[in-house]
């Protein structure tokens, strides 16, 4: 008896530290991701966020933030090769998550987990448009369009649709005016949308300041 | 009780902490700043500070495993026992990336493999200020080319313009230049723009490329797939294109029609000093061309279709440079390619193509009454395909098949004296001949990549001329051995095999040869090459040195066979021979990113080339081969406050004389050296609804006076006449254009 009784408050003890720690980490590491804006801040929230993804092998938030990470790590660098480097880091630990085989994960989570894939590839592109485009352009499209079946009040696969279309010459079927219709959606979107904690909460910023951009431009 | 003092001893355990620490870095001793550096399966690790400088705690005891990692580096895993605080002295190894991968670069500027590498794409042809807008301009700014006044073609290591092929998707372009005018050099057909990208290769090349002794240009045509419907303009003194294209996810097409008249220019230009153009028109060059394409994407490949259909017309005096001449030139290329997979370890391309070429032309002097017919016509249709099959990882074999079924048909002029060799008893006699040729041609080669660091490619070619009823085996081998993480040295040897160019090159036409052409017993003209190349890079930073050595036999030469007064009637054979040896260096800092910043490259060569050949039977250095080279590309490209972008280029090229061979005295003499100034620009500004850019091209601005030499052979038939200087078409020139592409909108 007293013996389960230790093996019972020892498997507690042990779990609720695991657990709290679990949530000690998120904490710090959430707090770091949202100051980060040198190539260093993201470096360390990289390296921060590995270390719990590589312990908590089915937490999905900790993939998450560690590949955000390194695909923002990516475009701050000069080196093809290294840009490419981290984007394959990204997509090797988050790819895994994209199924539904993750009992934890639900269909918001599936959502995020689409939409930064969906970055990761045009990431890709950035690296060598005429040569990558072709390949990611639809792939990106793809993600972006499971993101969006998969919970439609989510305001990023709206605001990356916007953005890419803000970014390609109209020749090429872009355009500013082409933007507006999905970042107004995803604006709308983010003003209803409720997170949970240390759930993904990025974008709102950059994409009213794109809208404003493209509204100015034409109201010209 | 036992394990109450286990769970002390436990709980004490989670008490007490260690300390790790240490330093990261590199091979070279250069700190890694921001490594991660944790214990495996624990939340204990940290990142490595600006110093590489490390230290973290942690309450885990006993055998644990410590992972360092970086981005770009090999991870470094080590087992330690945690008892007490640690230090750790860490190198970590810096990672072979794919681009790190060794290439083999020996004679091409980029690499054997196809899918790939792309060495200059269409900007970087723009943006080199000497280019004039044309692919071969571009290449004559890399070391080992040559530019020529009197003639087009890229002259590559001492190689005439006839031995460097031009080839796109892999089928070969018969007339890749406008047609031969007597001592002006014509335009390319293709433009920059037309391609994703060109590949050079300047020897050594792989078993897949035949029928060249000296050079392959490779160019690869657009894929790329999208929504887009768009309007092309482009304008210049010289010309007006239109175009309207649309594409879609798995389909594009589109159409273009250019028109060209340098009526108005030529005007100008004669009426400036600042020009001085030396070319005099009679009827001002003035072409139409009708160019389309479609691709289309399937699941497991792409079909692409090419097509352009062309008229040009011109007439130039006798002046400075230039002889009476007509010419009513049409072309028509069509091509069309399949490239797919055929399951995962096989992947075929299949191409066809047919091209057609004819030119009514007549030349008139005072030296005979009436101007002398030179028309001439040809055709080429052309099959090729390729297996390749995946095996050892990046490994592969290609097996290839490429016919190709060919016609051309000129007017060849014989004339001898036909009494007491009294120059006004010369005797014309033309013939109208037909050349008929099916080449056939099967290669097979092994691409081995089974390290990272040491690529083989070697393979061999088969040759088989109905024309000259003679087959060839070429050997190919190359290879290339990374020697550090930023350099490599390669090494390339080949047997090439050319058909003669008896349907093509003028010469044939004008030196009064009396052969049948379809029973020459020629055989194939042969050159061996042997190349070695070291080459460093490092972010868009190139050196390389390269030495080759090219041996030539069998070359074309011309045999007196009836001599009368001052005039021979010759027949050929393969007697000639020669060889081409020299050392190359280039050096390229690129730091350009996301198509803005500087752009700097140096090219040196030093040539030693002797040949005999066509009418020089004693070894002489031909006109195209001058010993030394030296360009300087400078480009910058910046973008002003408003987002426009603006490129500023310039070039300097210069070579020692140019020889040339004094057949009257006998004597080989240099001209004066060759000195080419070049700048350019070009204007990006930005538009809602689409592209547009300006650009302008001022050559020799300083109005340095060069010269190639002088020619001894006039156009009037092998009869030797005055010495003759090889000059530029004009004292400087300028070029101003305007292209613009926007789109329709849908709705």
């Amino acid at each position: 008896m007293n013996y389960k009784f230790y093996i019972l408050l020892f498997s507690f003890i042990f779990s609720s530290e695991y657990s709290e720690r679990y949530y000690n980490a998120m904490d710090k590491g959430i707090q770091m991701f949202s100051l980060c804006e040198t190539e260093e801040d993201f470096l360390k929230t990289s390296n921060y966020f590995y270390r719990i993804s590589q312990v908590v092998k089915n937490d999905w938030l900790s993939s998450y933030y560690y590949a955000y990470s390194n695909t923002s790590l990516s475009m701050m660098q000069d080196d093809p090769d290294i840009k490419e480097l981290y984007l394959d880091k990204a997509f090797e630990i988050i790819a895994p998550f994209d199924t539904l085989a993750f009992e934890y994960t639900d269909s918001l989570a599936l959502s995020e987990i689409q939409t930064l894939k969906a970055l990761i590839y045009v990431g890709k592109i950035f690296i060598n448009p005429m040569v990558n485009g072709m390949k990611y352009g639809p792939l990106s499209e793809k993600s972006i369009n499971k993101a969006i079946s998969y919970c439609p009040t989510n305001p990023r696969p709206y605001y990356l649709n916007g953005q890419s279309k803000f970014y390609t010459p109209s020749a090429f079927g872009g355009g500013m005016d082409k933007a507006i219709p999905f970042l107004k959606k995803s604006l709308d979107n983010y003003e209803i949308f409720e997170t949970k904690k240390y759930w993904p909460n990025w974008g709102k910023e950059k994409c009213q300041s794109l809208y404003n951009e493209a509204i100015n431009n034409a109201e010209k | 009780m036992k394990l109450n003092k286990l769970i002390f001893i436990l709980f004490f355990s989670f008490m007490y902490s260690d300390l790790i620490i240490g330093t990261v870095k590199d091979e070279e001793g250069k700190p890694i700043t921001y490594a991660n550096i944790y214990l495996k399966d624990t939340f204990d690790g940290t990142s490595s500070d600006d110093k590489g400088s490390f230290a973290f705690e942690t309450y885990e005891t006993g055998i644990q495993t410590l992972i360092v990692s970086f981005i770009g580096y090999e991870s470094f895993i080590q087992e330690i026992n945690i008892n007490k605080n640690i230090t750790l002295d860490i190198v970590l190894k810096e990672l072979i990336t794919r681009a790190d991968e060794v290439v083999i670069t020996a004679g091409s500027f980029g690499a054997s493999d196809d899918e790939k590498v792309i060495v200059l794409d269409p900007i970087d042809i723009v943006t080199v200020a000497s280019s004039r807008g044309e692919i071969s301009g571009a290449l004559e700014a890399l070391p080992g080319t040559q530019p020529q006044a009197d003639k087009e073609g890229i002259y590559v290591r001492g190689g005439d313009a006839s031995e460097a092929k031009q080839i796109v998707d892999g089928m070969l372009i018969q007339n890749p230049y406008f047609s031969d005018v007597p001592d002006i050099p014509q335009r390319g057909r293709f433009e920059p723009f037309d391609f994703q990208g060109t590949a050079f290769s300047q020897g050594g090349y792989s078993a897949q490329y035949g029928q060249a002794l000296s050079a392959i240009v490779d160019l690869k045509t657009w894929t790329r797939f999208g929504d887009f419907n768009a309007n092309t303009f482009g304008l210049t003194p010289l010309s007006l294109s239109y175009g309207r294209g649309y594409g879609n996810d798995s389909t594009v097409c589109g159409i273009n029609i250019d028109y060209t008249n340098i009526e108005y220019f030529q005007n100008f230009n004669s009426s400036s000093d600042f020009i001085k153009s030396r070319v005099n028109f009679s009827k001002p060059p003035k072409g139409i061309e009708l160019k389309t394409n479609y691709a289309k994407k399937f699941n497991k490949g792409v079909y692409k279709y090419l097509g352009r259909v062309s008229n040009y017309s011109l007439g130039t005096i006798e002046d400075e440079i230039g002889s009476g001449f007509n010419l009513d030139n049409n072309n028509l290329f069509l091509l069309t390619t399949y490239k797919g997979k055929i399951n995962d370890k096989w992947r075929a391309k299949f191409g066809l193509s047919y091209s057609e070429n004819s030119n009514d032309s007549e030349i008139s002097s005072e030296d005979f009454s009436d101007p002398i017919n030179i028309n001439s016509y040809d055709d080429l249709l052309q099959f090729r395909t390729v297996l390749t099959k995946n095996f050892l990882g990046r490994s592969k074999i290609n097996f290839g098949l490429h016919l190709f079924n060919q016609s051309s048909e000129f007017s060849n002029y014989n004339y001898e004296f036909n009494n007491d060799d009294q120059p006004e008893d010369i005797d014309f006699d033309y013939n109208y001949i037909i050349i008929d040729e099916f080449l056939s041609t099967a290669f097979t080669e092994i691409d081995l990549r089974l390290f990272k660091n040491f690529a083989v490619n070697a393979g061999i070619r088969y040759e088989d001329s109905k024309l000259l009823k003679k087959s060839s085996f070429s050997p190919r081998f190359s290879s290339a051995i990374k020697v550090t993480k930023h350099s490599q040295i390669s090494y390339a040897y080949g047997q090439f095999y050319q058909t003669p160019d008896m349907g093509f090159d003028q010469w044939y036409r004008q030196s009064n040869i009396d052969i049948d052409f379809n029973n020459s017993n020629l055989d194939f003209e042969q050159s061996i090459h042997n190349i070695l190349n070291y080459e460093w890079s490092k972010k868009k930073k190139t050196i390389r040195f390269e030495i080759f050595n090219k041996k030539y036999e069998n070359l074309v030469m011309s045999h007196e066979l009836n001599c009368g007064f001052d005039v021979c009637k010759n027949t050929l054979s393969n007697d000639g021979s020669g060889y081409s040896r020299g050392a190359e260096f280039f050096w390229r800092s690129d730091q350009t990113s996301d198509g803005v910043g500087e752009d700097i490259w140096i090219a040196y060569s030093y040539l030693d080339s002797k040949r005999k050949y066509k009418q020089y039977s004693n070894e002489i250095i031909p006109s195209f081969a001058s010993n030394h080279k030296l360009t300087f590309i400078y480009k910058n490209t910046f973008k002003l406050s408003n987002g426009d972008g603006f490129n500023t280029s310039l070039a300097l090229t210069g070579t020692s004389g140019y020889p040339y061979y004094d057949p009257i005295e006998n004597e080989q003499f240099e001209s004066d050296p060759y000195l080419s100034f070049d700048i350019g620009g070009s204007y990006l500004p930005q538009i809602d609804d689409g592209f547009m850019v300006v650009f302008f091209n001022i050559s020799n601005p300083f109005g340095y006076r060069n010269s190639f030499g002088y020619r001894y052979i006039d156009y009037d038939m092998s009869v030797l006449a005055e010495k003759e200087e090889k000059l530029p078409g004009s004292l400087r020139s300028v070029f101003i254009g305007c292209f613009m592409f926007f789109s329709v909108d849908k709705d």
